[in-house]
């Protein structure tokens, strides 16, 4: 079931995220998973679900890497605890506080791995019942998450909107219509989502830097002695010993972030915030616990985020949304019909989860502790360089048609001009994936109900889903007003969008 | 702050043109039938958001006093992107004469020259990525 190319496929992803990490942890997850999806495209759905995960699940916990080392966080999740990771690296050591961040996630995705299994499974027998009624107010939860997670309400459903409209180009879904094509025969068949992914994240980024140049350049700091045996005792012995002290702290931030990332559109660093804030709170806080419990709540969202992203087609984060992007691209719909006809391929990217979070991610942590403390990061401009003739070549790489490439300038100085404005890309995505599902849903319930508006509330579970749908709205407004009030304050915090 | 208002008024000026140009070019696609919405119907939803977001935007900017024109900040660093950004013009006709591996090299030095890199690094970088595109995409994937 689980054959040799999928574990291959899936300790590839491991090493990606793992230099990702400690390598270049100025690129951003999303990004550096947006470069790898011209590769992921040519291999079989196991295969580059298995990557993804290796990928994603790995990349966020080694972003403590540069946090500890150079005090600059490699994912918006590992900016809520920075300075106390850095804190703990420098007063203990760099081997005890990645062992630190390495054990409390690999508890926290453990249990997040359970609540996976649990909550797809019983999600997806739900979602059976669903009409294209209750997949309308699914899909309107997906986008009111998503708009609300951006920083601003305004710019966020301005960038849902951008997104969505994107996503009109070509034949209407609903009516074969061809719409704002131009004549154009390229632009019959839509905007082609991965090259747009990669004009967004990749081109954008390279078009920033080069507005902020000179880049601030960061190095990293070579440790002055490798003492192997040292570094085992310290990551494998002291610091799972600190974190069982701290058990309860450990099992109540990983439920935070398994319940953030059920919630659709909030991602790690939200999780990561919250667990590491609850800890702020106490008066006598040290800085481990501050540490361990934000690893712990951001790297038990990752599997939450997939379960309403598996069960229900709805991504949870802007991470999963790309995901969720490629599967398509794959020929897999999720939804309830995944667990339906490929129930398979369900319990291979169960098991992937399974072996990154268990198997690979002690040996990379420890495999990231060596590495930090060995070797130097790779100079931003270098890297950002690369990333340009990557985006190139991959944008390239999906059709093998130069017209691809007219998208590059197009929707990178776009993506451009919306990050300087202060707009995630979060919520364009989420445009790109789940505006024509939107629109086909509305559409097909209007036909069918002739038109009544009242189609969308006589079912009982439509009008559940829709009262659910008004409670998340207000919930949000008012987590929103919150938020503002008693913002934290930290330098570090939106250094990294996405 | 003030940098941001000034690219939020660009970005509230395009959201109200494409509003409006959307508006305009959704009005010649055909109607519903049958109580369906036809498939102008999302087009001009989205419209209107754009407009009266780009506006909302517009009003928020404008309240702000003394705002400078976007390519006058960072003049320098502003003309090394717009170089970056015509080069990227230029690809959908450079591919198929240059190759994909060169031309993935040409990039990433002109890249790397602009972002300020020395001349050996430029030159570094440019064998590390023909290698990498040469094996990964023209050997292994087989693009061409």
């Amino acid at each position: 079931m689980f054959g040799f190319d999928t574990l291959l496929a899936l300790l590839l992803g491991v090493v990606y995220g793992l230099l990702k990490g400690v390598l270049f942890p100025g690129i951003p997850a999303t990004l550096s998973l947006v470069l790898v999806l011209p590769i992921l495209i040519f291999l079989s759905p196991a295969e580059a679900a298995a990557a993804v995960i290796g990928l994603t699940t790995t990349a966020i916990f080694t972003g403590d890497a540069g946090s500890v080392m150079v005090r600059v966080p490699g994912t918006p999740a590992s900016a809520a605890y920075t300075e106390e990771i850095h804190e703990v690296g420098r007063t203990r050591s760099p081997a005890f506080a990645l062992g630190l961040s390495t054990t409390a996630a690999t508890v926290g995705g453990l249990i997040s791995i359970l609540f996976l299994v649990l909550g797809s499974l019983g999600l997806a027998q739900v979602a059976k019942l669903f009409s294209s009624v209750e997949n309308t107010w699914v899909v309107l939860m997906g986008v009111i998450s998503g708009i609300f997670g951006a920083p601003s309400l305004l710019k966020g459903i301005l960038g849902f909107a951008f997104g969505m409209l994107l996503g009109t180009v070509g034949v209407d879904p609903s009516f074969g219509t061809p719409r704002f094509t131009f004549n154009n025969p390229y632009l019959l068949g839509g905007i082609e989502f991965i090259v747009a992914l990669i004009a967004l994240f990749g081109v954008s980024e390279v078009l920033y830097a080069l507005h902020a140049f000179p880049l601030h350049k960061t190095q990293g700091q070579a440790q002055p002695s490798f003492d192997l045996r040292r570094l085992l005792r310290t990551f494998f012995l002291e610091a799972p010993l600190t974190v069982w002290q701290e058990r309860w702290l450990l099992l109540r931030s990983s439920l935070i972030g398994v319940f953030i990332g059920l919630m659709p559109g909030a991602g790690s660093d939200t999780a990561a915030w919250m667990s590491s804030n609850f800890v702020r709170l106490r008066r006598n806080h040290k800085p481990e616990q501050v540490a361990l419990a934000g690893a712990a709540g951001s790297d038990s969202t990752i599997a939450g985020d997939w379960i309403p992203t598996l069960a229900l087609g709805i991504p949870g984060d802007t991470m999963t949304t790309v995901v969720l992007g490629l599967f398509m691209a794959l020929g897999i719909t999720p939804g309830p019909a995944l667990f339906k006809d490929q129930l398979g391929l369900v319990f291979q990217i169960y098991l992937a989860f399974f072996l990154s979070a268990v198997v690979f991610r002690p040996l990379i942590g420890f495999l990231a502790v060596i590495l930090v403390s060995r070797i130097t990061q790779i100079p931003r401009h270098l890297l950002l360089s690369a990333v340009m003739s990557l985006c190139i070549v991959g944008a390239y790489a999906i059709n093998r048609n130069p017209d691809d490439l007219f998208l590059l300038p197009t929707l990178g100085l776009f993506g451009f001009l919306l990050r300087k404005s202060g707009f995630t890309l979060g919520p364009i995505v989420l445009g790109l994936v789940l505006g024509p599902l939107l629109e086909q849903n509305v559409t097909m319930s209007l036909i069918k109900a002739g038109g009544n508006l009242m189609a969308f509330f006589n079912r009982p579970m439509a009008a559940a889903l829709a009262l659910i749908d008004v409670v998340l709205v207000i919930t949000l407004l008012h987590l929103r007003r919150r938020e503002a009030r008693a913002k934290p304050v930290s330098d570090l915090a939106g250094r990294y969008e996405e | 702050m003030q940098e941001e208002r000034v690219w939020e008024a660009l970005v509230a000026l395009i959201a109200v043109f494409l509003g409006l140009a959307v508006w305009h070019f959704s009005g010649s696609l055909p109607p519903g039938q049958g109580g369906a919405p036809g498939p102008a119907f999302f087009p001009r939803i989205l419209a209107g958001i754009l407009v009266l977001g780009g506006l909302a935007l517009l009003a928020r900017v404008g309240r702000q006093a003394g705002l400078k024109p976007f390519w006058t900040l960072r003049r320098e660093s502003f003309v090394r992107m717009v170089l970056l950004w015509s080069a990227l013009w230029l690809l959908p006709w450079l591919l198929p004469k240059l190759g994909l591996v060169f031309t993935a090299v040409v990039y990433s030095m002109l890249t790397a020259a602009l972002l300020g890199a020395r001349r050996a690094e430029v030159l570094y970088l440019g064998l590390v990525v023909g290698a990498l595109v040469q094996l990964v995409f023209a050997e292994l994937l087989k693009v061409r």
